[in-house]
């Protein structure tokens, strides 16, 4: 694992995680035995794989198996969560894709239900928070 | 389910057209029909039947979306209208691929899939996987070549080929009603040994209720009996025959 400046910042949000987030286990056994895996590039080019497991951030080793990848850049990626992007557009351009993880090759049923969650996130996000920035 | 392939080598002819007709026609008569838009870069089902959102069911298939007693499925319907597919082929033959095999496609006894001009991606993938085809074809030169090459495929993927259909075979006048051949008259592919079972007009004033009222769907269903081919396929014969005498009652 490179001990760049990427890995620095993640080591002081990991340790605020357990301090300010103690029940966090609990609110999330919900989903135990989901992983989501989480690849951060810097700028350098320096990376960390973090998983997301019984609602922790952790460092993975990289054996986990995820069913699906999700590509897109960071910007997409935000544009999107901030509803400044639509994500049917996205799909359509190949600037966010899901792959099947075992096929290495696009997920149309996937990319459908995640189009529909993006829209109900998109209308949500534009009705609450849109006309206030 | 018999998988009817809507080719040809050429785009513009009226692939969609066809594939919409011809499966709005055999609803019509009763048979339970569904359209696969294959053309996935370009695809234009929607637009013809209506861009209405698909559903995903619990065990993760697609459901289609009924228009007209007809159901469809196309990636036109994930991605945003208007843009453009910016895919990487083997997402590309995969997508195609999916949208078949992961579509709650229920009793549907033909499958009409329409397919992309020429040998795109989703041509390989799926041509192969079609149990007939019918070629849509216009009196052009410039289509009847590259129409042969697509009939030359059939022929060495081993896919019956049902017939040619030929569109703008004539010019309609809107005015008086006469009609005029604006191409050649020898059109078909008879020398191939490739049948007409249509021949559509151009007429500007056509709407699409008149084209399938039109649909010769009793000679589409009688060349389904007497396909072109090489090598017969005994399964998809018995599949047809289960499907007609059931559609007769």
């Amino acid at each position: 694992m490179p001990q760049g400046y990427i890995r620095r910042i993640i080591d002081k949000l990991l340790a605020l995680q357990d301090r300010f987030y103690p029940e966090v286990e609990e609110y999330y056994r919900a989903g135990e035995g989901r992983v989501a895996l989480l690849k951060v590039v810097g700028v350098d080019g320096d990376s960390v794989l973090l998983k997301c497991e019984k609602g922790r951030v952790r460092y993975a080793d990289g054996n986990e198996k995820p069913v699906h990848v999700f590509r897109t850049s960071v910007d997409v990626f935000l544009d999107l969560v901030s509803g400044d992007r639509d994500l049917r557009e996205c799909i359509a351009k190949g600037s966010f894709v899901i792959e099947d993880a075992s096929t290495g090759t696009v997920d149309v049923v996937e990319l459908e239900k995640w189009a529909k969650a993006f829209e109900r996130l998109r209308r949500i996000v534009t009705r609450y928070v849109g006309g206030r920035r | 389910m018999i998988r009817v392939g809507v080719v040809s080598g050429k785009g513009g002819v009226g692939k969609t057209t066809v594939s919409v007709s011809l499966a709005l026609a055999l609803s019509c008569r009763g048979f339970s029909v569904g359209v696969l838009d294959l053309d996935l870069t370009g695809s234009n089902v929607p637009d013809i039947l209506g861009k209405l959102e698909l559903g995903v069911s619990g065990d993760d298939r697609l459901i289609p979306t009924t228009s007209r007693g007809v159901k469809y499925v196309s990636l036109g319907q994930i991605v945003a209208e208007g843009m453009p597919v910016l895919w990487d082929p083997k997402d590309i033959r995969s997508a195609a691929r999916q949208l078949l095999e992961r579509t709650d496609w229920g009793d549907v006894d033909f499958l009409i899939c329409d397919f992309p001009p020429g040998f795109e991606s989703e041509t390989l993938e799926m041509l192969p996987l079609m149990d007939y085809v019918v070629v849509v074809t216009t009196p052009s030169a410039l289509s009847r070549s590259k129409v042969e090459r697509m009939v030359e495929a059939c022929r060495e993927y081993q896919i019956p080929i049902v017939g040619v259909i030929v569109n703008m075979a004539r010019f309609r006048c809107p005015r008086c009603g006469y009609e005029t051949r604006v191409f050649s008259e020898d059109h078909g592919l008879v020398e191939l040994g490739i049948p007409t079972i249509a021949e559509i007009p151009l007429d500007p004033r056509i709407a699409m209720e008149k084209v399938v009222n039109e649909f010769p769907v009793d000679a589409f269903l009688e060349a389904l009996e007497r396909p072109v081919l090489l090598r017969k396929r005994k399964s998809v014969r018995r599949r047809l025959v289960e499907i007609l005498l059931r559609a007769m009652g």
